[in-house]
């Protein structure tokens, strides 16, 4: 397991992808959104629509123009972007231990050792995951004190809720989790490390639609939705570390090896 | 009590047979080769034995353990070297060395000596601070088996890639693999289409052509099987004439015998004639000419198979040939 954390993070080109993406969705995004509020000009009696007011947390009543806007991109659009930091993250380091192990052909090394093939591939979701989970937690971070100094910055209260509690502790291990055995299951399918990140767009889909129809008014991302999509990820969660464990047998994994 | 045993062992890809019915056994403590062409069905084989690919029919043991279902157990005794299962790139050789040895249960102290001895062996120990991907082919291969070799395994399974292996490397291999099977008891079983090579690694053979065994046993029971006969060959002086029934194969001459027993006579008897003898042996076949050997008798008999049922045909006419009168 430590070693395939390492082997991930010793390759620059995966290290830079793996730091490059959460920090763009963290911090890169976030900043250049909070500078565009910053310089936004604004005509004297300007409204956000009610509608999206509607959306917006209790103390946002009262804000001026942009800082109704700074609390509706943190509210509403920063957790999806938040989401996708798991996602991204866990699905790349998946395909690096599992598709290109196999493309290199280490994994059939691994397999003739005194592991048995189960051993494997709990080693590597289960490394996968703590390393997706560790920088998600460290993108988390620093998206709070982006926000935390543009709330400062701009004079609005601190953003911080339960619904944030529940993204952090429920949703993003989960994802985590999700994630890197979704690309677990499909390893046998993906002929290389390329194909395995296109993957992470059918990951991404479900989560931007969630929190992009939102806008449509008819239902908000609170704490409640939160746990029980929690819930439903959990059990997602088992199902798919079951079949990707099932359908993770050498035979499978290495069909395409040539033969003579 | 045989280390590897297979019986009727047979393995289909989408109901292509790469394998047919195989059967072998390799007693323990012996290194036996199967040697083939390409698709002659090697690296299945090795695949099944390792437990990476499980049999269509058939079953197969390795130290009394099935590898499909007992791979793990297997591993833990056994060495595999395939020419698809690579080193990790990010690490040096050495540094994979002691990784799998780790991943096998060998202590650190044991696992730096035995890397140390092995890698010394294969000549390599200059290389061991390099990382795969700066090393040429031969030196990878040597490395391999090095890693298959670091937890002491009592058997030893070796597919190698294609018949181009440089000299330094198949020297180095074989000298470890005779070492191995004489001091250490090791079980080896190589598969290989560099036949000259194993000839002189291994005691026991294996033919196999398009998945199918064509014939097993030691050198001589082969040559025997194959109809390919001792030659003696005799070095002459110089410009002198060669004796009755002997024809002129480079600087020798020669003739097929029987067996070996009748050397002593010939010798005899040429030396009997006068002439200036100045070396006498025995030649016998090598494996290539052996394979080759059954390759063509096979041939012949399919030829003969086709034209004896070209004959019954044209000789038995079909009913509704004969009703219409053709």
């Amino acid at each position: 397991m430590r070693k395939d954390m390492g082997d991930i993070w010793a390759k620059n080109s995966q290290r830079v992808l793996l730091m490059l993406l959460p920090l763009t969705l963290a911090v890169g995004l976030p900043v250049v959104y909070f500078a565009a509020i910053s310089l936004l000009p604004v005509e004297a009696g300007a409204k956000m629509p009610q509608a999206l007011l509607n959306l917006l947390p209790p103390y946002a009543v009262g804000l001026d123009y942009r800082q109704t806007w700074l609390v509706a991109f943190t509210d509403l659009l920063c957790p999806l972007l938040l989401s996708c930091v798991p996602i991204l993250t866990a699905a790349a380091s998946a395909s690096f231990a599992f598709v290109t192990e196999r493309e290199r052909g280490t994994l059939e090394t691994l397999l003739l050792t005194s592991l048995d093939a189960k051993s494997v591939f709990h080693a590597k979701v289960t490394g996968c995951t703590i390393l997706s989970v560790l920088i998600s937690a460290a993108a988390f971070l620093m998206f709070f004190l982006t926000a935390f100094i543009a709330d400062l910055f701009m004079g609005t209260p601190v953003f911080f809720s339960l619904e944030w509690l529940a993204l952090l502790l429920l949703i993003l291990p989960v994802l985590s989790f999700f994630s890197v055995n979704f690309v677990a299951l499909i390893i046998t399918r993906v002929h290389s490390t390329v194909e395995s990140l296109q993957t992470m767009g059918y990951l991404i889909l479900p989560v931007a639609v969630l929190y992009l129809v939102q806008f449509t008014g008819m239902f908000r991302v609170n704490f409640w939705v939160l746990l029980i999509l929690a819930l439903v990820l959990g059990t997602a969660d088992i199902v798919l570390f079951n079949m990707a464990a099932r359908s993770f047998v050498p035979e499978k994994l290495l069909e395409d090896r040539v033969e003579e | 009590m045989d280390a590897i045993a297979a019986f009727d062992l047979t393995k289909q890809y989408d109901g292509k047979p790469a394998l047919q019915g195989i059967n072998l056994q390799v007693p323990e403590g012996r290194a036996m080769a199967c040697v083939g062409k390409e698709n002659a069905g090697k690296t299945t084989l090795v695949r099944l034995l390792a437990g990476l690919r499980r049999p269509t029919s058939g079953e197969c043991s390795v130290l009394g353990l099935a590898p499909a279902f007992e791979a793990a157990r297997l591993h833990s005794m056994a060495g595999v070297v395939l020419h698809t299962a690579r080193l990790y790139d990010t690490l040096s050789l050495s540094e994979n060395l002691r990784f799998f040895a780790g991943i096998h249960g060998v202590t650190k102290n044991q696992a730096v000596e035995r890397s140390s001895a092995l890698m010394h062996r294969l000549d390599i120990w200059e290389e061991r601070d390099k990382r795969p991907a700066d090393l040429p082919t031969g030196v990878l291969h040597r490395a391999s088996l090095a890693r298959a070799l670091m937890h002491r395994p009592r058997v030893v399974m070796i597919d190698e890639q294609g018949a181009g292996m440089d000299r330094e490397t198949t020297q180095r291999v074989g000298e470890l693999v005779k070492y191995s099977v004489q001091q250490e008891g090791v079980t080896v079983l190589m598969c290989t289409q560099n036949m000259q090579y194993v000839q002189e690694i291994c005691d026991g053979f294996a033919l196999l052509y398009q998945g199918i065994l064509l014939a097993r046993g030691d050198m001589e029971t082969l040559r025997m099987g194959g109809g390919l006969r001792l030659k003696a060959a005799l070095r002459m002086a110089p410009g002198e004439a060669g004796p009755q029934n002997f024809h002129l194969v480079g600087d020798q001459w020669q003739r097929e015998i029987q067996s070996e027993s009748e050397m002593p006579k010939l010798i005899a008897q040429v030396v009997g004639q006068g002439a200036n003898l100045y070396e006498a042996r025995v030649v016998r076949p090598g494996l290539e000419e052996i394979y080759q050997a059954y390759l063509d008798r096979g041939k012949r008999r399919e030829a003969s198979l086709h034209a004896e049922t070209s004959r019954e045909y044209t000789a038995d006419p079909r009913p509704e040939d004969e009703a219409a009168g053709t």
